[in-house]
């Protein structure tokens, strides 16, 4: 049985009339890549900011390695060990590529200095160290994706927590980042939010699956993929007739 | 900058105005370079918060009242010195501003609400200042009792010795800036995008307010600095509008975060108005002002982040020129 590092158990929020998380429990095991996966609006974007105290949750509870982490601020969960990013790249548009990575290793680096030594490493990894002087705001769409990426990485986290980070990218680049992926997968856990199917199935270990606030359904990409549940969620009811 | 090259810059920087004290200069220029440095260092600490943080105030000539009053007051009651009722002044400035940074930060007020917020804190303690007139002597203001020139008391006879000791201010301040090197790129994440800032484990509100309680202990400092060399305050100068729009105009212009953006707007700013004033003021009345206007607008129509944006500017220029002939040959993540 694989270690159990963060249990979701029960979590619900509601903003004013609208369900946005229902009741949902899952567990998030050591080394594995988690796929979320719903239509629009099913709240896996909501998930994300409640796992990592963007927002607080209105019921239950999330452990992180036995302790609560639920009503502890962003920044705290993230020196925790969990890091998110955004669906929306957000640089720091006024800090060059450098200083943006320089800043995410520095809540957990005891020195400047020791902090200033890993960024050229970082901006290897997500291929941005031709690009290190250029400010933030400078960048195009696809170049925002990876410093994302390489400001969550740069905080070194256990657990990662990645929003559509396929979203804008061409074929060949969604290859250049499974593989990324992959890669990562070796030190660190990532539950990934796609709507991009070719590349959910193909990195998750196991997938959820969520509608309107509910989890409708979990298991290997293969058993999601018949799932009759999860075709109606997507295609409407009548598409297994079609 | 760099680390290095700005303790060079400021070492520098230092030397030369220590210098320049051994020049035999008339009493005007004298103290057009005290009333310079002054708001150089007053303007180094607004930058802390309003610059690299970005939460504008332009309300902060309420801590240089606290600042100034507290240490009147001391001294004036008690016989307190001023070294001593200064470090008191900006204890106080500093609670006054928990009062007001705390649910600013704590609720997120930000962009021009928070702005708008600093100004009634200002105009809040100015009016206490008007109002309190039997401690503060409201809008008459109140005088230094004079001592003859002791360093223990605060108080001297000629400008020199206040030349030195805002200098050494302003040295403190700027020093201090550079020393929080974590901290500015803290709150330079927390200015460009607070969720993203927090999502990489950087607790917002502690360094907001970090940032606002040395910003508000620095110009407390300043206030009663005004203070000793002035030897008069009343609550429209030291608490009105026009302090706090100087200081902030002061690092606007220079460049705001940056750590000697304030230096710079103040070495260019303040010598020109005074001079603008001494030549224009009689004969053409107005004109200072007017001019003093023009080069403002200039300044934010071309130089939006400050003079001390320049050689960045044309850094980035050159390095988005070599970018633009790379891109191609590099490969996808």
């Amino acid at each position: 049985m694989a270690e159990k590092l963060l249990v979701i158990d029960n979590i619900s929020k509601r903003f004013g009339g609208l369900q946005a998380t229902n009741e949902v429990s899952f567990d998030v095991n050591k080394g594995e890549i988690l796929g979320i996966i719903g239509p629009n609006g099913a709240g896996k974007s909501t998930l994300f900011n409640l796992i990592t105290g963007f927002y607080p949750i209105d019921s239950g509870s999330i452990t992180y390695r036995g302790s609560r982490i639920d009503g502890l601020t962003p920044d705290k969960i993230c020196k925790l060990g969990i890091t998110r990013t955004f669906q929306v790249a957000r640089p720091f548009g006024g800090l060059t590529v450098a200083d943006n990575i320089l800043v995410a290793c520095l809540p957990k680096a005891d020195k400047v200095s020791a902090a200033r030594a890993r960024v050229e490493e970082v901006l290897k990894i997500v291929s941005l160290d031709k690009k290190a002087g250029v400010l933030g705001a400078d960048l195009t769409t696809l170049e925002r994706k990876r410093l994302e990426l390489g400001k969550a990485l740069a905080t070194n986290p256990e657990i990662l927590l990645l929003d559509e980070v396929m979203t804008g990218l061409k074929p060949k680049e969604m290859d250049d980042m499974m593989e990324l992926i992959r890669e990562l997968k070796k030190t660190k856990t990532i539950v990934i939010v796609e709507h991009v199917m070719r590349v959910i199935m193909n990195v998750s270990d196991r997938i959820i699956v969520l509608d309107h606030g509910h989890k409708i359904a979990e298991g290997l990409p293969k058993e999601i993929a018949e799932n009759p549940t999860v075709i109606e969620a997507y295609l409407g009811r009548g598409a297994k007739n079609a | 900058m760099k680390q290095k090259q700005s303790l060079m810059v400021m070492g520098i920087l230092t030397l030369v105005l220590l210098a320049v004290y051994f020049l035999p200069l008339i009493t005007f220029v004298k103290h057009i370079l005290v009333l310079t440095l002054f708001y150089a260092f007053l303007g180094t600490g607004w930058n802390l918060m309003c610059g690299y943080a970005g939460r504008l105030s332009l309300g902060h000539a309420a801590f240089v009242a606290v600042g100034a009053y507290t240490s009147l007051l001391l001294f004036r009651e008690f016989n307190l010195t001023p070294w001593i009722g200064m470090l008191a002044g900006g204890v106080f400035a500093v609670l006054v501003m928990l009062l007001i940074a705390y649910p600013s930060f704590r609720f997120g007020l930000k962009g021009p609400y928070f702005t708008l917020a600093s100004i009634a804190v200002a105009e809040i303690v100015h009016n206490l200042l008007v109002y309190g007139r039997d401690i503060t002597g409201g809008s008459l203001g109140m005088s230094l009792p004079y001592v003859p020139t002791s360093l223990a008391m605060f108080q001297f006879d000629g400008k020199e010795p206040y030349y030195l000791v805002i200098l050494a201010f302003w040295l403190a301040a700027v020093f201090l800036t550079l020393k929080m090197e974590r901290t500015r790129y803290y709150l330079e994440a927390i200015r460009e995008d607070q969720d993203a800032a927090a999502a990489l484990g950087i607790s917002v509100n502690n360094n907001l307010i970090i940032a606002a309680c040395i910003s508000a202990f620095l110009v407390a400092i300043g206030g009663t600095f005004y203070v000793q060399y002035f030897r008069y305050i009343d609550p429209y100068s030291i608490a009105g509008f026009t302090l706090s729009l100087n200081m902030a105009l002061v690092v606007v212009i220079g460049g705001s975060g940056t750590i000697f953006g304030p230096t710079i707007g103040a070495f260019i700013l303040i010598p020109l108005t005074e001079v603008l004033r001494m030549t224009l003021g009689s004969q053409l009345p107005g004109l200072h002002l007017f001019l003093y206007g023009v080069l403002l607008v200039a300044c934010i129509i071309f130089l939006p982040k400050g003079i001390a944006s320049l050689p960045a500017i044309i850094k980035a220029r050159q390095v988005k020129k070599t970018a633009r002939v790379t891109q191609g040959s590099e490969g996808v993540l």
